[in-house]
C-alpha cells in the first residue's frame, strides 16, 4: 500500500493545501489506483520555504504550485507502481 | 440557537457553523463565501447595514476569515502571524470627533466651556456652544468644566481598547492594525460593536484532518468548564470526541506540573532579587516582547505555557498524532505558530469554533455519557481565573513556609503599568502574574458565556475534585518533557 500524507500544518494549509485533497482523490480514481494507494492527513514536515509538501512512501516531495505537485504525485505513484 | 446577543458575534457563529457543516460533508470548495452570503442574507430587506449588497459582502469577508483567509481578496500583506484581522466592509468607520458638544447644552450664561477652553475653539452659537475642531486640541478642559455634562469625549472604541495604540485609521477611516505593534489580544475584538475585527479561522484543516482519520488529541484549557450551559466537564470531553479527536485532555494537568516548576524558579529569581514575571498569557508574553524587550529578557519566566508543555508531553508520548489546543483565546493561536518549524501545538480552536462544530454535527452535550477522569487538581483547573497562577506559586511550594509577594495585574493596561514599574526598577513585589483579559481567561475574547451562572457552575462542579498536584506530578512523569520557552533571549545572568 503506497501512502501519501499531504501536510495540512497551517502553513501548507494558508497555501492552498486543503483544495489538493480532492485532486488527488481524482488521480487516485482516475488512474484506478485506489486499492494501491492510501491517503492520509499529516502536520507540517518542515518544508514550509519550499511551497505545498506531500510525502509519498516518507519521501518529501513539494511544489510551489498546485498544478506541477499534482503532475508530481502522478508521476511519482505511477513510477512507484510500475 | 441564539447564543449571543451580539448580532455581530451571532454572524460570526452562523458563518463557523455553515463553514463548518460543509467542510464536515467534504463539500466545502473556493468560493463558498459567495454561496453563503446568499444563504444567510437571503431576502432584499437590510437588517442591519445600508443594503443587503453591504450585508452580503460582509459576510463574504467573514467566511473568507473562516476559512482561515484574509477578509479581502487583496493577498499583498498576508501575515499568518497575524491572528487579528479588520473585516473591511464591517468596519463602520466611526468617524467620532473627540469631544462633542450633545443636546444637553443649555447655551447657560456661565459659558464656563468658552471660558475652560485655552485654545479658543468654543464659541457660543444662537442654539448652543459649538466647538471648532480645527482649534481643539482635545485637553477635556471643557468636558470637565460643563454644569450640566453637556460636553462628552469619546473615543473609537476599537482604538480605546488597544493597550498598545496598533489601532489607526486609513484615508477611508477604516481600521487598520499596525502588525508590528499588534499583540494579539483581541481586546479590539472584544471592543467592536460592529463585530468589525476578528480572528482567523483554523476549523477548515482541523475539520480536514479529521475527516483523513488522522489521529489527534484535544487539549481543553480549564476555563472550558461551564461554558456550555449545564453540560458537565465530562460531557464537554465526550463530545469533542465525538468530533473525531482520539482522546481529549486537560491542559490544567500542565498547568500543575508548570506551577510547581515556576515555585522553584521563582526560589531562583529571589534569592537574586529579580521579579519574575509569569508567562502563560501569550498576550502578555507579547507586550513583553514588542514593547518591554528589556524586562523580556530578564525578567519573564523561562518556562513555556501550560499549552506547549501539554503539547510536548502529548508527542513525546504519541509522536505521529495532531494535538489541538481548544481555549478561549485568541493570542494562543499566535502563540502555536510562533516557533515555526519547530511546531509544538498543531492547531488552535476557540470555544466559539467548537461550539459551531458541535451545532454543525448536531452534537447536543446534555445527552452524552460524560467521561468522568480527572487528569487535574483543582490548582490547575483555576488558572481560568485572574490571580490563580500566584496562588498556585503558594500551594505548589514543597516548603510550604515560603511566603512571597505577588502582583496581579488585571487586563492588559493594568499589565502595562506593572511593566513600567519592572523597567523602572520601582516594583516591589517577587513576581507579576500578567493577564492580558481582565478577569482571566474566563473572559478571554472567544468565550462562549461570561455570565456568573458560567463561573458558579465551574465552581460547583470542582467541588468534587479532590485531586492534588502532588498526585497529579506521580501519575503524569514530565521528566523527559523541555520545560521551556525556545525564545528565551539571553541566558539569564542577574545583575
Amino acid at each position: 500500500m503506497i501512502i501519501v500524507e499531504i501536510c495540512l500544518g497551517s502553513s501548507c494549509y494558508v497555501k492552498g493545501a486543503s483544495n489538493t485533497i480532492e485532486h488527488i482523490r481524482n488521480i487516485i480514481d482516475q488512474h484506478q489506483w485506489n486499492d494501491k494507494v492510501q491517503l492520509k492527513g499529516a502536520f507540517c514536515m518542515g518544508g514550509c520555504n519550499q511551497g505545498l509538501c506531500v510525502k509519498i512512501d516518507d519521501t518529501l516531495i513539494h511544489e510551489r504550485s498546485i498544478l506541477d505537485l499534482l503532475k508530481k504525485i502522478e508521476t511519482t505513484i505511477g513510477g512507484l507502481l510500475s | 440557537m441564539g447564543l449571543f446577543d451580539h448580532e455581530a458575534r451571532q454572524f460570526k457563529f452562523d458563518v463557523l457553523r455553515e463553514v463548518a457543516r460543509k467542510a464536515f460533508k467534504g463539500t466545502l470548495k473556493d468560493g463558498f463565501e459567495d454561496q453563503l452570503a446568499h444563504k444567510l442574507i437571503p431576502t432584499m430587506r437590510a437588517d442591519f447595514r445600508c443594503c443587503v449588497y453591504k450585508e452580503r459582502e460582509i459576510i463574504r469577508q467573514r467566511t473568507r476569515l473562516a476559512m482561515g483567509k484574509s477578509p479581502s481578496n487583496h493577498h499583498d500583506d498576508f501575515n499568518p502571524r497575524q491572528i487579528v484581522k479588520v473585516i473591511d466592509a464591517a468596519c463602520d468607520g466611526c468617524t467620532i470627533k473627540r469631544i462633542q458638544i450633545t443636546d444637553s447644552c443649555r447655551k447657560c450664561m456661565a459659558k464656563s466651556c468658552v471660558t475652560a477652553c485655552r485654545f479658543d475653539a468654543i464659541a457660543m452659537s444662537p442654539t448652543r456652544a459649538m466647538i471648532d475642531h480645527d482649534k481643539c486640541k482635545e485637553c477635556g478642559a471643557c468636558v470637565k468644566s460643563c454644569p450640566f455634562h453637556a460636553i462628552i469625549e469619546t473615543v473609537r472604541p476599537c482604538k480605546a481598547s488597544c493597550p498598545v495604540d496598533a489601532i489607526s485609521m486609513d484615508d477611508d477611516d477604516l481600521a487598520v492594525i499596525d502588525q508590528s505593534r499588534c499583540i494579539n489580544c483581541a481586546a479590539c475584538q472584544s471592543a467592536c460593536p460592529f463585530g468589525a475585527i476578528e480572528d482567523a479561522s483554523w476549523i477548515v484543516p482541523v475539520i480536514e484532518l479529521i475527516k483523513l482519520d488522522t489521529p489527534m488529541i484535544a487539549m481543553i484549557a480549564p476555563s472550558i468548564q461551564g461554558q456550555f450551559d449545564d453540560a458537565t466537564l465530562g460531557q464537554i470531553k465526550a463530545g469533542i470526541r465525538l468530533l473525531g479527536f482520539k482522546d481529549v485532555v486537560e491542559v490544567a494537568t500542565a498547568a500543575d506540573i508548570v506551577a510547581w516548576h515556576e515555585n522553584e524558579e521563582l526560589i531562583h529569581y529571589m534569592k537574586h532579587n529579580v521579579p519574575l514575571t509569569t508567562s502563560c498569557c501569550p498576550a502578555f508574553v507579547n507586550l513583553a516582547k514588542q514593547h518591554f524587550p528589556e524586562v523580556y529578557q530578564k525578567n519573564m519566566s523561562t518556562l513555556a505555557s501550560p499549552m506547549i508543555v501539554m503539547a510536548r508531553y502529548l508527542k513525546h508520548h504519541h509522536p505521529d498524532h495532531g494535538v489541538v489546543f481548544i481555549g478561549p483565546c485568541v493570542a494562543k493561536k499566535q502563540e502555536a505558530m510562533q516557533d515555526h518549524p519547530n511546531i509544538d501545538v498543531d492547531y488552535v480552536l476557540t470555544y466559539e469554533e467548537i461550539a459551531a462544530m458541535l451545532v454543525a454535527l448536531k452534537i447536543y452535550l446534555p445527552d452524552l455519557d460524560a467521561d468522568k477522569s480527572v487528569q487535574a487538581s483543582n490548582v490547575g483547573r483555576n488558572f481560568a481565573f485572574g490571580g490563580n497562577v500566584i496562588n498556585a506559586l503558594r500551594q505548589a511550594s514543597p516548603d510550604q513556609e515560603m511566603t512571597f509577594l505577588g502582583v496581579y495585574a488585571d487586563g492588559c493596561h493594568e499589565c502595562k503599568k506593572q511593566l513600567q514599574l519592572i523597567k523602572h526598577k520601582r516594583f516591589d513585589a517577587h513576581v507579576l502574574e500578567g493577564m492580558s483579559c481582565a478577569g482571566g481567561c474566563v473572559n478571554g475574547p472567544a468565550i462562549i458565556d461570561n455570565s456568573k451562572q458560567a463561573r458558579q457552575r465551574f465552581i460547583q462542579e470542582n467541588q468534587a475534585n479532590t485531586q492534588t498536584i502532588t498526585q497529579t506530578k506521580a501519575t503524569y512523569d514530565f521528566c523527559n518533557i523541555d520545560m521551556h520557552r525556545k525564545h528565551k533571549g539571553v541566558s539569564h545572568d542577574h545583575r
